[in-house]
């Protein structure tokens, strides 16, 4: 098979090679690339035959292969013990389509970085890692990174591996999306992680999409609970939350203002804080 | 571009377009039962079955499809097990317009594959990204629950 258009690199450099030439596009599994076709580029570069599909557990963590399936993360095993049950739930919400998740790679949606990816939520709430391969070799950095890096780093890159740290004996962590249809793209998809001392939050993390430009950390939200030293109550946590979400764009959808989606994802953030704080009190 | 692939079967070169899609050479190829539908992977009316698992075929350029396998109804013909799924969707009044309806069966074939008795939850999930405007899901959601049952009590009574 040869052609000037369609190429199938067998190694990461070469992949790199191909794509200094300019012009060109990755592509994964291609549910964005190949459906958008007024975007396409004057050379596809896929990745299938870089052997980058696997889950492995390494180094007290999980190893994700770029091109693994979304439909192979709802399958593993491995990933629902790890990964604290979210991985796998959104990559389920993020393609509800059985087809597509059999299409959809990991890489390809950190890397499109929609609004609507539940799975980037949930990767971004358990401090996800990327590891880039570039010109000067590989990278890792942090999920909640990615976009910067993309603004200041022009040079060719290829996500070529995704790290999820091992969950700790101390922590919870809870997905959710709010949608019209379980067939349709959330609403809005929030997901947080807890580390608690007893029945007290020490560290949170927290993501928000669906709403947003882009999935993101609340930050805001974050240090708001965790310089907290007092035990949480609802009220708190809707002080929270308000403060937390206060300063995060969301964007206007059909149907749905921005007061809405902005007291909606409050509603799920609290819903969601609550119900872990009730199992950890379950479990004390 | 010339390219291989085993559709239904049969170890098949093909000299293709670059920008061909997967779902434009298998309608070339006579296959009508993969539906021209949304070209964005939304209806699911192009589903075939690549390496043995379900992917919507307008979203796929031909060359994707490379050295791999391809089955669409055509390939499944003979076999009684897809009889018994498409007698379970005739006799469950699961078919209306049609339009949908060699997905729903693949679907469900892949389905039956990977779970001899998948739950009604698990076959609401296999079937939801066939987009059906006729149905409503709940007969084609019957007609699975029945081809589960014909298939059981075929295992259970030889």
């Amino acid at each position: 098979m040869s052609s000037d258009f369609y190429f199938r690199p067998r190694s990461l450099d070469e992949a790199l090679s191909l794509l200094a030439a300019g012009d060109s596009e990755i592509l994964g599994g291609g549910t964005y690339l190949i459906g958008r076709r007024a975007r396409r580029a004057a050379r596809l570069i896929d990745l299938e035959r870089l052997s980058l599909d696997y889950i492995h557990e390494e180094e007290g963590g999980i190893k994700l292969g770029a091109m693994t399936r979304l439909q192979d993360l709802v399958d593993s095993e491995l990933l629902k013990r790890l990964s604290l049950g979210m991985v796998s739930e959104a990559a389920l919400a993020t393609r509800p389509s059985w087809m597509l998740r059999n299409m959809s790679t990991v890489g390809g949606e950190i890397v499109q970085r929609s609004r609507h990816s539940a799975l980037v939520v949930a990767l971004l709430a358990l401090d996800a890692e990327v590891t880039l391969a570039t010109n000067s070799g590989a990278r890792t950095l942090s999920l909640a990174d990615f976009d910067r890096e993309i603004a200041v780093n022009a040079g060719p890159m290829i996500v070529a591996e995704i790290t999820i740290r091992a969950p700790k004996d101390n922590a919870r962590a809870a997905f959710r999306t709010l949608a019209q249809l379980p067939s349709q793209e959330p609403i809005t998809a929030a997901a947080v992680r807890f580390l608690f001392d007893g029945s007290k939050v020490c560290e949170t993390r927290a993501a928000i999409g669906g709403s947003v430009r882009v999935p993101q950390r609340l930050r805001v939200f974050e240090r708001e609970l965790d310089s907290d030293g007092r035990r949480l109550d609802a009220e708190r946590l809707r002080d929270c939350c308000c403060t937390g979400l206060r300063q995060v764009e969301f964007v206007d959808k059909h149907y749905f203002s921005i007061d809405y989606l902005r007291d909606m994802s409050a509603l799920l953030l609290t819903r969601i804080c609550v119900e872990l704080l009730e199992e950890q009190d379950r479990l004390n | 571009m010339k390219i291989q692939l085993k559709l239904n079967g049969c170890d098949q070169n093909f000299d293709v377009s670059e920008q061909l899609t997967l779902l434009q050479l298998l309608r070339d190829e006579g296959c009508y039962s993969v539906k021209h539908g949304c070209e964005s992977g939304d209806c699911g009316a192009c589903t075939v079955l690549m390496n043995d698992r379900p992917a919507v075929s307008c979203i796929m350029l031909a060359a994707q499809a490379h050295e791999k396998s391809v089955i669409t109804l055509e390939g499944l013909d003979d076999e009684p097990r897809t009889g018994c799924i498409q007698d379970a969707f005739v006799n469950s009044g699961a078919i209306q317009c049609g339009y949908c309806t060699p997905a729903m069966i693949l679907v469900t074939r892949a389905l039956l594959d990977r779970s001899s008795s998948p739950s009604e939850t698990q076959i609401r999930e296999a079937l939801n990204g066939v987009l059906c405007r006729c149905t409503g899901y709940v007969k084609p959601v019957e007609a699975v629950l029945n081809a589960v049952r014909q298939q059981s009590e075929v295992t259970t009574h030889g």
